[in-house]
Parts: C-alpha cells; structure tokens; sequence
C-alpha cells in the first residue's frame, strides 16, 4: 500500500472540509465552556448544541469528502491518481475516522467529564454517552453507504434513516421505568436497557467500517 | 519484453445492457491512437478496464508491461488520465492543483508546467470554478502532462468545447505530443481531432472493434469509386468493395482494399470509370460502422 499517497489524500480531504471542522470546533468549545456555567438553561442548551455540532459533523464530513467528490465528478481525478480502491477506501475511511475523532472525542469528553466533575448531572452521565455514541454510529454508517453504494440517493436516504432512530431511540428510552427518575439523580445508574443501546451503537459503528472494506474488496466496478 | 504500451486481448465485459466484446488494442510505444466510435460504443469502458478501475470478465490486459488491474497502481504512475467528464475541486485555485499533484509525483516538471501554464494562457491563481469549460479541460491536461507520463489516455477531452477552444486544444496537444517516448489512447468520436493528431486508428462499435490499423493505411485502402454502367451492364463483385449505391447509370462503389488493378477491373468490364476519390476519415468512420451494423444483421 502507498502509505504516503493515503496520508496525501488524507490531508488533501481536511484541507478541503476545514470550514466544516472549524465550525464545529468553536460551537464545541462554546458548549463545554458553556456546560461549565453550571447553569441549568444554559448547560441543557450546551448539551443540545454539542449533540446537533457532533451529528452536523458526522453528516457534512462524509458528505463533502466521499458524496461530493463523486457528485461533482472529482472521483476520477482522484482515481487518475496511482492508487487502488483499497487505497482510496482507506483514505476515506481515515480521514473520515479521524477528523470526526479529533472533534468528537474532546467535545464528548469535556461534556461528560464536565458534568461528572460538577456533580450535578452525574445520573445524566448515561443518556449523555448515549447521545454521544448516536451521532458517531450515524457516521460510520454514513461513511459506509457513501463509499459502498456510491450514491448520494441512497447517503441522504441513510442520513434520515439515522435521524428518524435517533428519535426511535429516545422513546425507546423514555418508557424505560424509572429512567426519568435515574436522570435527576447524582450518581450514574447504567440500566440494562442503556447498556444494550450503547452496545448497539458500537456494533453499528465496528460493522460499518468492517463492511466498508469487505465490500470495497468484492467490487469490479470503479467509476 | 513487448514493444507494446498497450495491449488488450480477448476483453469481454458484460453489463445488462451492454456487453465489450473480445476487444483486442494494441498500441505501439511513441505512437498516438485514435479511438473512435459513436456515443455508447464502449470507448469509456474500454479506457475504464484499462486504467484498472473496471474489471474485464475475460481477457488480457497488459498496461506498459503491468498486468491489469491487479497491478494498476504500479502502471498508474506511469499513466496520465484525462476525460471530459473529469473535474478538479472547483473550490480550490489551480496552483492548490498544481501543488497536490506535484506533491505525488516525483518526476513532476516545474518548468514544463509553466511553460504549459503560459502556453495555455492559465492564471495558477483562479479558482476552478472561475474557469470556462475550455480553460477546465487545459487545466486538466496541464496537470496530466507535466507529471511526464509514459502512457496518456484522454478521453474525449475536445467534448463540449467551443470550435476557437478545440482547434486551440488540438493545436497545443498536436505540439506536445511530438514525444517519440510517450505513448497516446485519445479517445472521440470527432473523426476531425482524431485524422488531425493521431498515427493509429481503431474503430469501436456497439461494443466490438471492427478495425484497427495505422492513418496511412486506412486513408490508402478506403477509396470511393465513381462509374457510369452502359446499358445492359452490371456492376461486377469485386473482392474489397464493400458497398455500392446505385442511381440510374451512375454508380459509386466503396473500397476497403483498394488496389489500382481495382478501376482497371471495371472498365475491362466495360464500365466507365469516372473518378477514384480519397474518403474522409469520417466517411471512412461511417461506412464501416455501417458495413459492420448490416454484416451483425446478416
């Protein structure tokens, strides 16, 4: 594999979506700066903020660097180049994977470690990594689809698929018994129902990226 | 060792509605091939399969010595791609282009690409989305040629081009590719561009080559021959003589073989030979993919 030309190609995809990280960038920082208020309005209003920043992320990245690139017919540019599908499939997957990581990861951590070093949103702590894995689950499948299919008909069709389960998941939640109640406590209390949810959330993300490769690997057709 | 830049045997690809078949192109190092066929004749899938990024059911496909596409990578160093429907980032200027290729490829040539650039009369510092179709395509095949590729497939790049745009395109690539190193697949289905640049010429249709050989030969052997019949006479078969329209007296019989005893046949037959007239290449192009539609058929 041209490790270099990945990497080239991993950098060229940043540079290309750097408008997106940076907004989602200060609307995190403004988020947890804001959680750290401790303010009961405002850090609700931060967490929704960072909860649409993550998803508005996970949704434009995949969309400018993989759905674009094949829209306004960039791809065979990129193809010209001395790579093959593998190569480009990893660099997508890369870029895609690490830029989401390098914004999600410190806005999802300064978010829960806020909160759990307040004290005063500690039974919150749960729904907050369910909220988080959420939008990274959409991501991945979202990468996936756009590399696999090739077409954004069926990227923007995943796209509402996952916001329609972000809903799904919150009513499944919310009849959860004595959930609503956990919430208003101080310590975390990770119920059954919440721990499959998470699980769910990683094996999407896991299975996502695996079946990327597998069926990048089985494809004749490029282009 | 082959002397072949390229080289496909027996290509098959089967889609559902369209089948390549048995495709067999051989082009010879330094030399240029044209490539033409009508709109959906399997240019593009044939250039596809040869870049490696579609992969023939069946067949040989042998890039610059590589076998494709399991070694496309190694001969897409060598291959400079260019197609109409290809475009840069529109967002981004030239130079950011210019940048990120050169980044890649080693033997990248500074020099050229400025004299490309001038030649071209490109600003490095627009961005894309400023340029017209025309200043698109140059930017294109700037960056393509300044890599200094061994192999360079272009891909109906005079498409969609104004006629001031394509005769400059055509001038401009007619000087760079006096390069007896490099090799040229210039696909079109433009016989003009084609007859104007290209020493080898292959005709696809319908997913088949029907024929396959170098200019001279092709403009030498395709003849159009003009007689009067006297009364009572028949126009003779002759081998190679492909086709004949016949209007009264007045009839035109149309070569792929052309020999001078051809006219000499007729008038032993006692047929008048008016005239025997060089063809086209577009002429040429469209009688035989005739000639071949109607032979499918028989």
């Amino acid at each position: 594999m041209t490790r270099s030309l990945v990497v080239r190609l991993m950098l060229k995809d940043w540079y290309l979506s750097r408008a997106t990280l940076a907004v989602v960038a200060v609307v995190g920082a403004l988020s947890v700066g804001s959680l750290q208020l401790q303010h009961g309005l405002t850090s609700l209003l931060a967490m929704f903020a960072a909860l649409f920043a993550t998803i508005f992320l996970g949704v434009l990245l995949p969309q400018q660097t993989i759905v674009n690139e094949r829209k306004l017919q960039s791809l065979a540019f990129v193809m010209s180049l001395p790579i093959s599908v593998k190569e480009y499939t990893t660099a997508k997957v890369l870029c895609n994977l690490t830029a989401f990581l390098a914004l999600w990861l410190p806005i999802t951590i300064g978010m829960i470690g806020t909160a759990a070093a307040a004290g005063m949103f500690g039974g919150f702590i749960p729904l907050m990594v369910v909220a988080a894995l959420a939008p990274f689950a959409g991501f991945a499948l979202f990468v996936a689809v756009a590399i696999v299919t090739e077409s954004e008909t069926w990227a923007m069709t995943t796209m509402a698929a996952c916001n329609v389960s972000y809903s799904l998941v919150w009513i499944f939640l919310a009849r959860v018994p004595g959930l609503l109640h956990d919430l208003a406590g101080p310590v975390a209390v990770w119920r059954p129902q919440l721990v499959w949810t998470i699980t769910v959330e990683g094996a999407v993300t896991v299975l996502s990226f695996a079946l990327t490769f597998y069926l990048q690997a089985k494809k004749t057709d490029f282009i | 060792m082959t002397d072949l830049a390229v080289q496909l045997e027996g290509v098959c690809k089967t889609y559902r509605f369209f089948s390549l078949n048995d495709v067999a192109l051989r082009i010879p190092y330094g030399q240029i091939m044209g490539f033409i066929g009508p709109n959906g004749a399997g240019k593009s899938t044939t250039i596809r399969i040869l870049l490696g990024l579609v992969h023939q059911d069946r067949g040989d496909v042998r890039v610059l010595g590589r076998t494709m596409p399991a070694e496309q990578v190694a001969a897409k160093w060598d291959v400079g791609f260019a197609s109409e429907d290809m475009r840069l980032y529109e967002g981004e200027t030239l130079e950011w282009h210019l940048r990120f290729i050169r980044s890649i490829f080693p033997a990248w040539d500074q020099g050229y690409a400025a004299t490309l650039l001038k030649r071209f009369d490109l600003r490095a510092d627009h961005r894309i989305k400023g340029l017209s179709h025309g200043q698109r395509v140059k930017a294109v095949l700037l960056l393509v040629l300044a890599r200094r590729p061994r192999l360079l497939v272009l891909d109906e790049p005079t498409t969609g081009l104004d006629p001031v745009s394509r005769h400059e395109l055509l001038r401009e690539l007619a000087d760079v590719m006096h390069d007896d190193r490099r090799s040229i697949l210039f696909s079109s289905h433009n016989t003009q561009d084609i007859e104007q640049i290209c020493d080898q010429i292959t005709f696809i249709d319908r997913g088949r080559i029907i024929e396959s050989r170098d200019k001279e030969t092709f403009m030498d052997r395709w003849r159009r021959i003009r007689v009067e019949l006297p009364g009572g006479v028949q126009l003779p078969p002759l081998p190679g003589v492909i086709d004949v329209q016949q209007t009264g007296r007045l009839a035109v019989a149309t070569t792929n073989a052309y020999d001078s005893r051809l006219p000499s046949a007729y008038e032993a037959a006692g047929i008048r030979v008016h005239a025997v007239e060089s063809m086209t290449l577009e002429e040429i192009f469209m009688t035989n993919v005739q000639h071949s539609r109607e032979g499918a058929r028989a």
